[in-house]
Parts: C-alpha cells; sequence; structure tokens
C-alpha cells in the first residue's frame, strides 16, 4: 500500500478530537494547577455540582504519604506538621515527599502491578527482583517517561539487570503482547478487532494483526544462569510474520493469502529494507544473549508508539497519571480512549497533555502540579461515591498490599521495636508477616471489574493471623505506650490516634477509649488492633 | 437436617448478583493424577493382554453397565449416577498442571487467568457470604507440577473467590487430631474477643466521613461479623469430625478419602456451595509412606515413578485406592439420598484425564502413563437422572467412538445442574468472555 504519507496530527485531530495545540509552553499562561482547578470548578457550575470543602491538615498529611510514597507518616511527621503554623507548609511537604527515596518505590510497585499484575504467566515472571529494580532505578534517577517506556519495549539487555522479562509473559504470543502495550501505552482497545471487524468503533482485523506483526518476530532466549536463577532475553529474528492474511470472508479457496505487513495504527505501513541475497536466518545459542536483527520491527514500533506527537500516546500517559491521584480519569476507564469515549473535560485534558509533553515526559513534575491543585486536597465527604465523576470531592481507595504492610509496620511502633531490640532477623518488606498471605489477601483488592470488595478471608485473617502478634508490646511498641500507666490516658489517647491515624482523638472517641482503658481486663493491643483494622485506616481518603 | 448454630455465618452486602441457585451445591472428587479408566470404568474384557488389566467387570443394577470388578458397592447403587465414558480433552493436554487447569475451568484453551468452577460459583452468588462459598479439602502440597494455575485464586475474579483450604497431607480428617483452618482459630477468649467487637462498633458510627462511604461501610461490617464468627464456635464445628457417630465414619472408611467425603457432606449441610475433595487415599495401614509425589495416589505410572505396581495393594495401587473409592463415595451417596441431600447436590468424580491403553512393564511393577484423549466421570445428584451410561470408547479404550464430552461441555453440564447461566460475563469487561463455551449435556438431566 503506497501513498504518499499524510502528517499524522491533523489525523488524529478529527479521529480524536484533540485540539491542535503548539508544543511551546507561553510564559504567561497560568501554571497547571491553577488551570486544573479553574477547568474543575467551571464545570462543577456547568453540572450544577456542590464540592466538598478542603481537607483539613491530618486528611491530607496521611493522603498525600500513602499517594506518594505508600505510606502513613510516623507520630514525629504528623505532630511537627499539624503543628506547623508555616502557610506554605503542604507544598513543602510535597517537595519533600517527591525527594524522598520511597517515592521511587511506590512508582516502581504502581507500574509493576500495571505491566504485570499479580498473576502474570511463566517465564518466572513470578519472581522479578531484576525487573522491579531497573523500575525502580529508572524513578530514582526520574528518567522522562517516553525514555524508559521506549527502554521497556526495545527490550535490549536481560532480564537480571533490565526490562526484558516484561515481553517474556507473552512468550509465544505476538497478538496478546500488542494487545498489552497498545492498552497500557496508547489506551487504546484493540482487541475487539481480533477476530473481527470492530463492531462499533473503526478498527478492523487488519489494524489489530497490523500492529500485532511488529512483535512478531520475538522469542524468549535463555541467556545464561546466575545461581539458581534462569536470565533471560528477548531475541529477534530478521523473518516471520503474524499469522494472519486478511478476514476470513475476503479469503479465496484455493489461494494463499499474504501475511499482514507491520502498520502503525492510523499511519502507514512499515517501510522494511530487503534481506540480502543469501541471507540465512540465525539460530538464537542457549546460554547466550542473542545478537541484534539487521532490522528490528520491535524498535521501530517503539520509537513510533513512544514520540511526543504519536496521537494517542502523550493523551494516554496524561490520562493515566490523573487518574491515579484523582480517582478517575478525565476518559475512563484510562485504557479506553476510543473517539466514542469523550473526557469529561476536553479542554482540561488536551492542557494536561501539552504541559505533559513540554515538560518533556517528566512525571515528577506533573504529579507535583497535580497534588498540589486545590482540586486534588479537597476532602472526601460528599456523595458516596468512591471515584466521584466531577472531582466534587476526594476519590476512596483501598490501599494496596505494600501500603498496608509498611504502615502497619509504622502505626504498630514494630518498627520502633525493632531498633530497639538491635539486629534485624527478617528483611522482607511485609516483616513480620509473611509476603504471600498479605498479596493474596489484600494485593488484588477487586472484584475483577474495579470495584473494591473485600472478601471474609481478609478479616479472618486480620482476626487471627500474626497481625495480633505484630502489635504486641515490645519495647518502643505503641501498644506498650497505650498500656504505660504513668502517662496520663489523655495524652495516651492522642498519641494511639496520631499514630494510627494520623489525626487527633474526635470527643467522642476520647470518651470511648477511656472507657475501654479504664477497665482492668482491656488490652491496649485490642486498642491498637481496633484501629489498625479499621475502614478509616484501610482506606486511603 | 442442618447442623446447629451459625456454622454459616451469612454475611448480607447486597453487591452480588441475583440469579444462580441459592441452594445447589456441588461435591467434585477430583482424582488428582488422572485414574486408569479401563481399570475402573471402561473395562475391555477382550482387548489384548498388554491392554487389558488384571480387572473384571462385574454386572451392576443398571442393565449393561459394567465395571470395575474392585467397585461391587458402587454397582449396587449404579441407578444412582450416570457414568460418562467419552471425556476427551480438546488438544494434546498430556501434563497435570494444563489438564486440570482447563477441567476445572470448565474450558478448552483456556486462558491463564480463568477462573475455575467453584470461584464462579463464589462470585455468584456474593450476595450471601457465607464462612466459604468454595473450599478445597486437601491442598495440593510438594511437587507444584499437580497443582494447576489457580487452585489457589480466583482468577481474574480476584483471591476473595479463592477456596478455603482445609486439610493436608499431615493434617487430615482422618487423622485423631486433625485441626480446623487456622483462620477459625480464636486467638483469645471470647470475652475479649466481644469487647474488641463493641470498640469497633463504636469507632464505626455514621458521624465520621469515611464510615458514609459504601464500601467503607461494608468494610466495617464485615469485619464485625468476622470477629463474631471467630469468637463463636459455630464455623468450628463443622470440621469436628467426632460429632459424626462412630459408625457413620467407618462406613465412608477411615482413609483420607472417606473422611474427606464426609467432611464434605457437613460442609454442604453448612450451606458452603462448592467442595472440592483431593482423592488421596493416603497410606494403606502397615505400609510404608509411597515413594511418588503426595497427595496425588490416582497417577498411577507403576515403577517409573517409582510408585510401585499399579494394581498393587500400595499407596498408588489400584488394589487400595480403587476399594477407598468404592467405600467411600457409595457411602456419600447413599448419606446423601438418605438426607434428601441428593437432588441438590451435585457429585463429579473424575480425574484430569484417563490412562493408556497399553500397560507398561507388565512384569515387574506395571503401570500406565497420562492419556488425555478419553476417560470417564461420574455424575450424581443435582438433577442428574442416574442409571445410565453416556458415549463409548472404542474396543481397547483409546478414543472415543461416540458422544464425545469435551471438557467445555462438562463445564456447561455444571453450571446448568447449579442453574448457573452460561452465557453470564463476569470478565473485567463484562462482554467478553462468558463463563462457559460448551454445550450441556440437557439428556442427563
Amino acid at each position: 500500500m503506497s501513498r504518499p504519507l499524510p502528517s499524522l496530527l491533523p489525523l488524529a485531530a478529527a479521529l480524536c478530537g484533540l485540539v491542535t495545540i503548539p508544543y511551546t509552553l507561553r510564559a504567561e499562561e497560568t501554571p497547571l494547577r491553577k488551570a486544573i482547578d479553574a477547568e474543575v470548578r467551571a464545570a462543577w457550575q456547568q453540572a450544577k455540582v456542590t464540592p466538598a470543602k478542603p481537607s483539613d491538615d491530618a486528611q491530607f498529611l496521611r493522603r498525600v504519604s500513602l499517594d506518594l510514597v505508600g505510606v502513613i507518616p510516623t507520630y514525629e511527621a504528623t505532630v511537627a506538621f499539624l503543628d506547623s503554623k508555616d502557610p506554605a507548609k503542604r507544598e513543602k511537604l510535597i517537595d519533600s515527599l517527591l525527594a524522598d527515596p520511597r517515592f521511587a518505590q511506590h512508582q516502581a510497585d504502581v507500574w509493576d502491578l500495571i505491566l504485570f499484575g499479580r498473576n502474570p504467566p511463566g517465564y518466572d515472571t513470578h519472581r522479578r527482583d531484576g525487573f522491579q529494580a531497573w523500575l525502580r532505578r529508572q524513578f530514582e534517577k526520574n528518567t522522562p517517561y517516553d525514555v524508559w517506556v521506549r527502554e521497556l519495549l526495545k527490550a535490549e539487555g536481560n532480564s537480571i539487570d533490565g526490562s526484558a522479562l516484561f515481553f517474556a509473559q507473552y512468550s509465544r504470543s505476538p497478538e496478546d503482547a500488542s494487545e498489552a502495550i497498545v492498552q497500557t501505552f496508547l489506551g487504546v482497545q484493540l482487541q475487539c478487532a481480533r477476530c473481527h471487524d470492530h463492531p462499533y468503533e473503526k478498527w478492523k482485523q487488519r489494524d489489530f494483526y497490523g500492529m500485532a506483526a511488529f512483535l512478531s518476530r520475538l522469542e524468549v532466549v535463555t541467556a545464561g544462569r546466575k545461581g539458581n536463577e534462569t536470565i533471560y532475553a528477548i531475541g529477534e529474528k530478521s523473518t516471520g510474520d503474524i499469522q494472519f492474511t486478511g478476514p476470513a470472508k475476503d479469503a479465496k479457496a484455493g489461494q494463499k493469502g499474504e501475511p499482514v505487513k507491520p502498520k502503525f495504527l492510523l499511519g502507514e505501513e512499515l517501510q522494511e529494507p530487503p534481506l540480502p541475497a543469501g541471507f540465512k536466518e540465525v539460530k538464537f545459542e542457549a546460554n547466550k544473549m542473542p545478537p541484534r536483527p539487521p532490522f528490528s520491527r520491535k524498535d521501530r514500533l517503539a520509537d513510533w508508539m513512544t514520540r511526543a506527537d504519536n496521537p494517542f500516546f502523550a493523551r494516554a500517559i496524561a490520562n493515566r497519571v490523573w487518574a491515579q491521584y484523582l480517582g478517575r480519569g478525565l476518559v475512563h476507564p484510562v485504557n479506553n480512549l476510543s473517539p466514542k469515549n469523550r473526557p469529561s473535560h476536553p479542554a482540561l485534558l488536551d492542557r494536561l497533555t501539552a504541559d505533559l509533553v513540554a515538560h518533556q515526559f517528566d512525571l515528577k513534575w506533573y504529579i507535583r502540579e497535580l497534588v498540589n491543585s486545590e482540586t486534588y486536597q479537597l476532602s472526601s465527604a460528599g456523595s458516596g461515591e468512591a471515584l466521584p465523576q466531577w472531582f466534587q470531592h476526594a476519590r476512596m481507595r483501598p490501599l494496596q498490599a505494600e501500603e498496608l504492610a509498611e504502615s502497619w509496620q509504622v502505626a504498630s511502633g514494630y518498627l520502633d521495636v525493632e531498633k530497639q531490640a538491635g539486629k534485624k532477623t527478617d528483611t522482607s518488606r511485609f516483616r513480620p508477616l509473611g509476603r504471600d498471605y498479605v498479596v493474596m489477601f489484600f494485593g488484588t483488592p477487586n472484584n475483577g471489574t474495579g470495584d473494591f470488595q473485600g472478601g471474609l478471608h481478609e478479616h479472618l485473617y486480620l482476626n487471627n493471623g500474626p497481625l495480633g502478634q505484630m502489635i504486641g508490646s515490645g519495647k518502643g511498641s505503641l501498644a506498650e505506650h497505650l498500656g504505660d500507666r504513668k502517662v496520663p490516658v489523655e495524652a495516651r489517647i492522642e498519641r494511639l490516634f496520631l499514630t494510627a491515624l494520623n489525626r487527633r482523638p474526635t470527643a467522642a472517641d476520647r470518651e470511648k477509649f477511656t472507657t475501654f482503658l479504664a477497665s482492668e481486663k482491656s488490652s491496649a493491643v485490642d486498642a491498637v488492633w481496633v484501629l489498625l483494622t479499621c475502614s478509616e485506616f484501610r482506606f486511603n481518603h | 437436617m442442618g447442623l446447629p448454630g451459625a456454622v454459616a455465618a451469612s454475611v448480607e452486602t447486597g453487591r452480588g448478583l441475583s440469579g444462580g441457585a441459592a441452594d445447589r451445591s456441588c461435591i467434585f472428587v477430583l482424582l488428582c493424577g488422572g485414574p486408569s479408566h479401563i481399570d475402573t470404568w471402561d473395562l475391555k474384557p477382550s482387548a489384548p493382554d498388554e491392554i487389558r488389566g488384571p480387572y473384571k467387570p462385574i454386572a451392576s443394577k443398571v442393565p449393561g453397565m459394567r465395571i470395575s470388578e474392585l467397585h461391587p458397592r458402587l454397582s449396587g447403587l449404579a441407578q444412582h449416577f450416570t457414568l460418562i465414558r467419552s471425556m476427551t480433552h480438546v488438544g494434546n493436554i498430556s501434563n497435570h498442571f494444563d489438564a486440570m487447569h482447563h477441567l476445572l475451568s470448565g474450558q478448552a484453551t483456556a486462558p491463564a487467568d480463568s477462573p475455575y468452577l467453584g470461584s464462579i460459583l463464589s462470585r455468584v452468588r456474593a450476595a450471601e457470604r457465607k464462612v466459604a462459598n468454595y473450599v478445597w479439602l486437601i491442598r495440593c502440597v510438594g511437587d507444584p507440577v499437580f497443582c494447576a494455575a489457580n487452585i489457589g485464586n480466583g482468577g481474574y475474579l480476584g483471591t476473595q473467590h479463592s477456596p478455603l483450604f482445609v486439610g493436608a497431607a499431615d493434617n487430615h480428617p482422618a487423622m485423631p487430631d486433625f485441626r480446623a483452618p487456622d483462620a477459625l482459630q480464636p486467638v483469645a477468649e471470647p470475652d475479649r474477643l466481644d469487647r474488641r467487637r463493641r470498640l469497633l462498633a463504636a469507632l464505626a458510627s455514621r458521624d465520621r466521613e469515611v464510615a458514609r462511604d459504601p464500601a467503607a461501610r461494608d468494610w466495617d461490617e464485615v469485619h464485625g461479623r468476622a470477629v463474631e464468627l471467630a469468637s463463636g464456635s459455630g464455623a468450628r464445628q463443622v470440621f469436628e469430625m467426632h460429632r459424626e457417630p462412630r459408625a457413620v465414619r467407618e462406613r465412608y472408611g477411615m482413609h483420607p478419602l472417606g473422611q474427606n467425603l464426609l467432611l464434605a457432606r457437613r460442609l454442604v449441610e453448612a450451606g458452603v456451595g462448592f467442595v472440592t475433595v483431593n482423592g488421596w487415599t493416603g497410606t494403606p495401614p502397615g505400609h510404608p509412606a509411597g515413594g511418588g509425589p503426595p497427595a496425588s495416589s490416582w497417577d498411577m505410572h507403576g515403577s517409573e515413578m517409582g510408585m510401585g505396581n499399579a494394581f498393587g495393594a500400595g499407596p498408588y495401587g489400584l488394589g487400595w485406592c480403587s476399594p477407598c473409592l468404592d467405600q467411600g463415595l457409595s457411602a456419600l451417596l447413599t448419606d446423601l439420598r438418605d438426607r434428601g441431600l441428593l437432588e441438590r447436590t451435585l457429585v463429579v468424580v473424575m480425574g484430569e484425564f484417563g490412562r493408556t491403553p497399553k500397560i507398561n512393564q507388565p512384569q515387574g511393577n506395571p503401570g500406565r502413563q497420562h492419556w488425555p484423549s478419553c476417560w470417564s466421570a461420574v455424575l450424581a445428584g443435582g438433577g442428574i437422572r442416574g442409571g445410565a451410561v453416556y458415549g463409548e470408547t472404542d474396543k481397547t479404550g483409546s478414543y472415543v467412538k461416540d458422544r464425545p464430552v469435551r471438557v467445555q461441555d462438562l463445564g456447561a453440564t455444571i453450571f446448568h445442574a447449579l442453574e448457573i447461566p452460561g452465557e453470564l460475563r463476569l470478565g473485567k469487561d463484562g462482554f467478553t468472555r462468558p463463563v462457559s463455551t460448551g454445550q450441556p449435556l440437557l439428556e442427563l438431566f
């Protein structure tokens, strides 16, 4: 198919409703955080929606700590923040959290879950320390998003030091790999067009297989061993085509079809150089890194996908990261940016996309703007919707498994007990709880369609599992502080709430807990347990 | 005749689907390892020596249905079950892992994240949360090759639909000190748990902003009930095997399979929707433990895998395992029938595939290898008419000759018995993947 190469941009604009915005930020433009608030406020007026009031300092402190570093603040940090009279304290808190090394770990956790989920199949993907370390390094260095995605898609290097393991999940199926990366990085649901032309979107089967063809030459190769771990790498051959020659209805009996060639979505077919005469396909040798092919289809795909002017890439990430902090994408769900699925705030999405591109896909800059907005800092009290459509109040989300385990460590005082005891026998992130149970019960807190549905299993675990032992009354633990009758009960209860829930107790809280602690038979461990397992702890709100 | 007290604490959350039989249950006896069909249900007395095996068929209560001579009790109950002889895998699935994955998903070429039958039932009945809607008796331990991928999780339905595992090779109901799952053991005296519960309830007051969110409210409610559940004795009672009369226990047989079948009956009486029973028969009395993989008696390879004679009386021999199954299953069927539970309890008994018609090493320790092309399954209860044979294999028991039943057709049949619509879409997009892609065998009902 040869015709002059049209510019991608107007084509994309026509189909996706993208307004062409020059990609340079004018100096007099309002800062992004203010633009966000203005757009959201305008939409409230139009939709006749009453917003919640701003969050108080305690709500904000806990929420932004969990969102940025994946763990609640300590008792000392809580008191310092709540008592500070600095009018700019919220902005300074955000800056310090973004500079915290735990930010990189938390981002790595979030993206690991997006890229692999909790139960990836095959090729040792359930043990991916190397990949997770690579991911964490990208966020430590604040590598621009387009740069590390390109590296991920090029999959050079091996599974121990680099990102090669990502494609290993889809080892025998370029179609599955293509489906996943198109959804994740372009926000396009192409998979309906796998078996037939899409019934109501414009995607045809040729579009689906045209994209999958870029990955049809990949092979997972064993590149060696390190200790008792196998090292994998992604090899690419120079021959091989996708197993699809066109829709069945167009096939003619007796005619051998032509396999679909790689074709960029909404764009041109890939121009490939012909193979040299007498070319012999390489055979990948075991326990050796595979050689690079003279021409790589997947590299062309990686380059095209991560360009700033790719019609989908920047918009998809701007929308996705918005959803991570505000609960719901401007296009919802975040992996369905189809023309028929209109954004709730079209001009805002355009602005977010343009600014992110102008800042070279610097996610840390973008996140800083998002969490500094008044919209993000609203209280979560309101309609009871977990993900409010007009962002008229903050969203609620359950804590992830890693966040729960680490927050319990802080709240129970386990880390202090550990420090006082001197040596650390267990180095797992989830200590002293077992990783498998915590991930099993709290790792995927939804019913498959995104709604939170806690099961009875997890409650039984909280009741009877090692959580009670973790809380314990070791030296330095919260339970010990709470049970120390030499300290007035008022002060003890205040410390309990500031440590466990990062806020001061209400009058009702004080009364109930005073009564509870007054009884000789009451256990301080139980009071701590109740706060660590109640809904206020379980959710980020 | 139910069990006393709140063995199954109902937790209403109103978030489940409507539909799905509120009272139909399934006991799925998974004969892990894959029993030889030729030596149990589909005997070929006129086949040549190296195929026939040592057992003779005996007549049953149903004219024309002849089964292994090692199943005398079951032959007398043949009017209660239907024997499918034409089970067949789509594609060449010759390892346990994949065969179990497709069988338990009720689909051929099941994707990696497909939930198993029990998880689907648990999802469909989410409106009424019991202790566990899905229980798995005897966890596959040791060699992971025997554990299909999603046994311990709910596939794309999430971990809250994973089964409650009860028992292991070293803690099973035939042992005198059998312990119920740890999750149901109380950590403290009831008094203390009650104080906890009251403090929790005080926190979850309507005044708090967080508590107004429906997800948070649900959480608080289930949390409170869980404390009640853990402090009450109801949930644990179902696992206290000493509550059954000794005579009943002995009728099932004092081996892991027999006692697990009895426990399965107790769980179904308590309202559990889906119980998978690992068909492990344990070690014969006086015998040292077998040399093959644990908790997987039916994978009778013979001396190839150090298991001894497949036709002998050792832990991996039909001479021990078949009588255990005969005893336990016949006790279960009569027990369910006598208690009026058979109509609403579907019983499925099968392995993940059959075994090779040709016997390996007829001298020495004979055995058979994996054979996915055809094998047998037994269905009873849940509306199944019983007293019938469905499908046929050829004269050497190698391939299906008549009316093949693929794993997805069996899955569809099970869903039909449980009144779960096969077109139900429970996946993320609520559109692409129906729970069943097969044709139910309606003539069995």
